[in-house]
């Protein structure tokens, strides 16, 4: 059996019309932007449920429901609406996840994500290891800022957290990191940098 | 970015880390660091996490997108439940008029039973009911080649049966059985542990006929069901054991290739 928060896609059924008409309201440039934004949706969604399969049901998810809302979409940037969206789906599923699941965290994938990785390295490891001690909550922010490139303003909007917590969640999060790389990482390499 | 102030503040440090400071705060800031070892370490560190989780996920940004995340697949799928909805409503007044309620509710799932959630429902009652061990030693032995939708209005097509050894799981046995898209087989699969999962496969015709993965669960039996090509697929298994998603993934790639 799937963990519950594999969510059941609402079923698409079709009468006989031509599939491959334009979508109604829908234009191509917005689908064109949406998709453009896929790669590092799956990025941010991966390093935060740290499951390939949960992640991509959970970009799925926000794909359907970015795609039901693009008429009422308000003026203003694509992907921190896109991050929003998936941040409200993640944090249902979360709630979900924990009520019926105790242990979900996959220890090998840190592992299976650098291993695919070209320039894989101890270095790499040991900061996938290091996000893996972090709360969801540093989590969240150090990945929207450090990796996504969000900026703060934007972090605290799509969280929806005063711009104080999300510095102050920043701060930690930067600080386990560094603790636990400094913990783990010979000096030898540490001192390539 | 706001002005930098003096003395340095932590929200700076971390500015300075992500590359929103000007010149005049990055010159502030880095003449603050010789000053003091202790904050300079600090932001070595900050700087080296931030490099390490971006190489490390960079990978999964490069990798290929899944035709699940196919938007233009999931606009089509959003319109195409759009315009069913309305056309149900349409056939079911109509219907409701002309015969009474009764009607309309069956032309519900006359509909119903031929897209992708009448296919779930069928790959899982067919689990449920063949699927049982004492039932599975009677089933057909094992053929690779598959007709599927023999008797049908379109005339039936070949399918393979996926090659599941690689997962751990043999083809042991498969069953023939009816549905309105025409003969459909099911294919029992088991691997060393005794675990079983069943594929369902069948014709779709005029609905669903490519369509991304949903999940089933229906009368304890879970799985995923998709579509490619008109023909639809249903992946089942009667208990938590084994994951199905990676194996409904991977005989998606395997099938989507082939054809």
């Amino acid at each position: 059996m799937p963990p519950a928060a594999l969510r059941l896609l609402p079923c698409p059924v079709s009468l006989t019309r031509d599939r491959r008409s334009v979508p109604l309201g829908l234009a191509e440039t917005d689908l064109i932007e949406l998709e453009r934004q896929i790669p590092s949706m799956r990025r941010y969604a991966c390093a935060l449920l740290r499951d390939r399969h949960e992640a991509d049901d959970l970009v799925q998810d926000s794909l359907v429901r970015a795609l039901g809302g693009m008429d009422a979409r308000r003026d203003g940037e694509m992907r921190p609406w896109l991050f929003s969206i998936m941040h409200n789906l993640a944090v249902s599923r979360w709630r979900r996840w924990k009520a019926s699941s105790p242990v979900f965290v996959d220890t090998e994938w840190a592992d299976v994500a650098v291993a695919a990785s070209q320039e894989a390295s101890a270095e790499l490891r040991d900061a996938m290891r290091a996000l893996a001690t972090l709360s969801d909550d540093q989590r969240q922010v150090l990945l929207l800022v450090a990796v996504e490139g969000f900026e703060y303003a934007q972090v605290a909007s799509m969280l929806g957290l005063p711009i104080g917590t999300v510095m102050s969640r920043l701060s930690r999060a930067r600080d386990k990191m560094r603790d636990f790389m400094d913990g783990r990482t010979p000096p030898a390499l540490r001192s390539v940098g | 970015m706001r002005p930098v102030a003096s003395p340095v503040t932590e929200d700076d440090l971390h500015a300075y880390v992500d590359g929103y400071l000007d010149a005049d705060g990055v010159v502030r800031v880095e003449a603050y660091l010789r000053g003091n070892p202790e904050a300079a370490r600090r932001i070595d560190g900050w700087t080296r996490g931030r490099d390490g989780l971006r190489g490390a996920l960079q990978a999964i940004a490069a990798a290929p997108v899944p035709s699940s995340l196919d938007v233009h697949r999931l606009s089509r799928a959003r319109i195409d439940r759009r315009e069913w909805s309305s056309g149900r409503l349409a056939a079911s007044l109509v219907a409701a008029v002309a015969i009474g309620c009764g009607a309309g509710w069956m032309a519900r799932g006359a509909q119903y039973s031929k897209g992708l959630a009448g296919l779930s429902r069928q790959a899982a009652l067919n689990e449920r009911i063949f699927g049982v061990t004492g039932r599975l030693s009677a089933a057909e032995p094992a053929r690779v080649e598959q007709l599927v939708g023999e008797g049908s209005a379109v005339g039936a097509r070949t399918v393979r049966a996926p090659d599941l050894t690689r997962d751990g799981f043999e083809l042991v046995g498969s069953r023939i059985v009816a549905t309105e898209q025409g003969a459909a087989p099911m294919l029992f699969y088991r691997d060393g542990r005794g675990r079983h999962i069943g594929l369902f496969i069948r014709l779709m015709i005029g609905v669903d006929a490519e369509a991304p993965v949903r999940s089933i669960d229906f009368d304890g039996v879970t799985g995923f069901a998709w579509s490619h090509d008109g023909i639809g697929y249903g992946l089942v298994a009667p208990d938590a054991d084994p994951p199905l998603r990676p194996l409904a993934e991977g005989i998606r790639n395997l099938l989507a290739t082939r054809t």
